[in-house]
């Protein structure tokens, strides 16, 4: 069949790539969400001008850039100011980065959603602002956000086939080396790209479970 | 007496127009203060303040003996002494009957889950929500119910006061009986109450001194005989007379 003794010639070498895509994907997801929460908070609460303006910066510089600007910049120009880092590290960090910028207006919106008068009955019991924030805004914020943030970590999988142009091995790379090795392109681009499908299917859907798993009756309308 | 609440000379301004114009007021242990007027004229700002969810902008606050607007003061320190109960219920959205109840005293006052869940469940039995709707969340509880859970939720806390920002108008009036019976019981049990209300039948029956209230102004203060059925002030009497014509009771002027 098309493309299936392709896949079983190179299944090795593919399924490691894969991790390195899942790696990259979820390493900088997770980094980037922790991010992204500090981020919004400060944004959202911050009673200083500063910390407010320098995260707004940072979500338009992040989100008005390409990536593989980004990644490039990370990358190549780190080693100058005498960081070295490995194309997975330069990799991960780059997509962080990239991905604490969407997140947090994922999680900004989110956080906007809920009714103010959840943060005043927090308080009127003495919670401090910051209680107030972690345990009754945030919890809300993340659940109305989570849509959108499974659609970030399925974005971020395909956007890890940018990783290749710093020679990360990742599925991208690999399967152009044996394409252009075997000059077999349109069966491994097509396996290639059913592979991305399927993932990120499967990606989705561990996130939709996660939904469930927080389910509220009545939150979300 | 000994007073629990005393405002003095408290204003506050919104975008530039004040709400609240130098009211001062003073509220003593086991008293059910009152307070009637109409929709903005500034009775909700002026209750928030008891707490300093509203800052004043000029004025002070005091809880018993402390200025909780004095620089020096943290009125989050003394909000746990002051339960407040809101129209709208607010409840934690995320959060189960019990766990509601709970909140406060596990993330404010340290307790254990344990003990929390026993304090939890005897303030929901006081209130009269059963156990079937414990493990419920706020949007599968009727109004009626989500605001029992509220008291409940401020009463666990074991407040000195418990301030009421019109906890039954949000509600159909089938449901606000069963809310204003639970007041009652408060009332009875010698709980210090500010009650901010458009119900005169229960500001006539429980209150022990009442308010009225009309552009951010204190217009008179009195018992409920003198203020609800013998009003000195032409605006208090205006107010009465439209509500009473709702409630389709003959005023005896």
């Amino acid at each position: 069949m098309l493309g299936l003794d392709i896949l079983m010639e190179n299944w090795e070498v593919l399924l490691k790539a894969l991790g390195y895509s899942l790696l990259v994907a979820v390493a900088s997801f997770s980094i980037g969400f922790l991010l992204a929460s500090a981020a919004t908070v400060v944004r959202l609460f911050s009673s200083f001008r500063l910390p407010r303006w320098l995260v707004r910066g940072y979500v338009e510089v992040f989100r008005g850039t390409p990536m593989m600007v980004q990644l490039f910049f990370i990358y190549y120009a780190s080693p100058s100011i005498g960081i070295n880092l490995s194309p997975l590290q330069a990799s991960i960090v780059a997509f962080a980065l990239n991905s604490a910028a969407y997140q947090s207006e994922y999680l900004r919106a989110g956080m906007m959603s809920v009714p103010k008068t959840q943060y005043e009955a927090a308080e009127s019991l003495g919670l401090t602002k910051w209680a107030s924030i972690s345990s009754v805004m945030l919890p809300i914020a993340l659940r109305a956000s989570l849509p959108s943030l499974g659609n970030e970590l399925v974005a971020l999988f395909k956007y890890s086939s940018i990783a290749s142009f710093v020679t990360l091995p990742e599925l991208f790379y690999v399967a152009r080396y044996i394409a252009a090795g075997s000059f077999r392109y349109l069966e491994m681009y097509l396996v290639l790209a059913l592979i991305y499908v399927v993932v990120g299917f499967l990606l989705a859907k561990a996130f939709r479970r996660v939904e469930k798993l927080v389910f509220v009756p009545g939150l979300m309308h | 007496m000994s007073q629990v609440i005393r405002i003095e000379d408290v204003w506050k301004y919104y975008d530039g127009r004040a709400v609240v114009k130098g009211i001062s007021l003073s509220v003593n242990k086991n008293e059910r203060f009152v307070i009637i007027g109409p929709s903005g004229s500034g009775k909700s700002t002026m209750l928030r303040m008891m707490n300093m969810l509203v800052r004043p902008d000029k004025g002070r606050v005091f809880f018993k003996d402390v200025e909780l607007t004095s620089p020096g003061v943290n009125p989050i320190e003394y909000r746990k002494k002051i339960g407040i109960v809101f129209q709208h219920y607010n409840l934690f959205l995320h959060m189960t009957v019990l766990k509601n109840v709970m909140f406060g005293l596990v993330k404010v006052k340290g307790m254990s889950q344990e003990l929390a869940k026993k304090r939890a469940m005897s303030a929901l039995e006081s209130v009269r929500i059963g156990k079937n709707l414990w493990d419920k969340y706020p949007s599968q509880l009727s109004g009626g119910e989500q605001q029992r859970v509220a008291i409940a939720r401020a009463l666990a806390m074991e407040p000195e006061v418990m301030l009421f920002d019109e906890p039954t108008s949000a509600l159909d009036p089938e449901l606000t009986g069963e809310v204003l019976e639970v007041m009652k019981e408060l009332a009875r049990g010698g709980m210090t109450m500010v009650v901010v209300t458009h119900e005169l039948g229960f500001a006539a029956s429980v209150g022990s001194r009442i308010a009225f209230i009309d552009s951010g102004e204190l217009v008179e203060e009195g018992t409920p005989k003198e203020v609800l059925f013998s009003p000195k002030k032409e605006r208090t009497r205006a107010f009465l007379e439209k509500m009473w014509e709702l409630y389709k009771i003959e005023p005896e002027w």
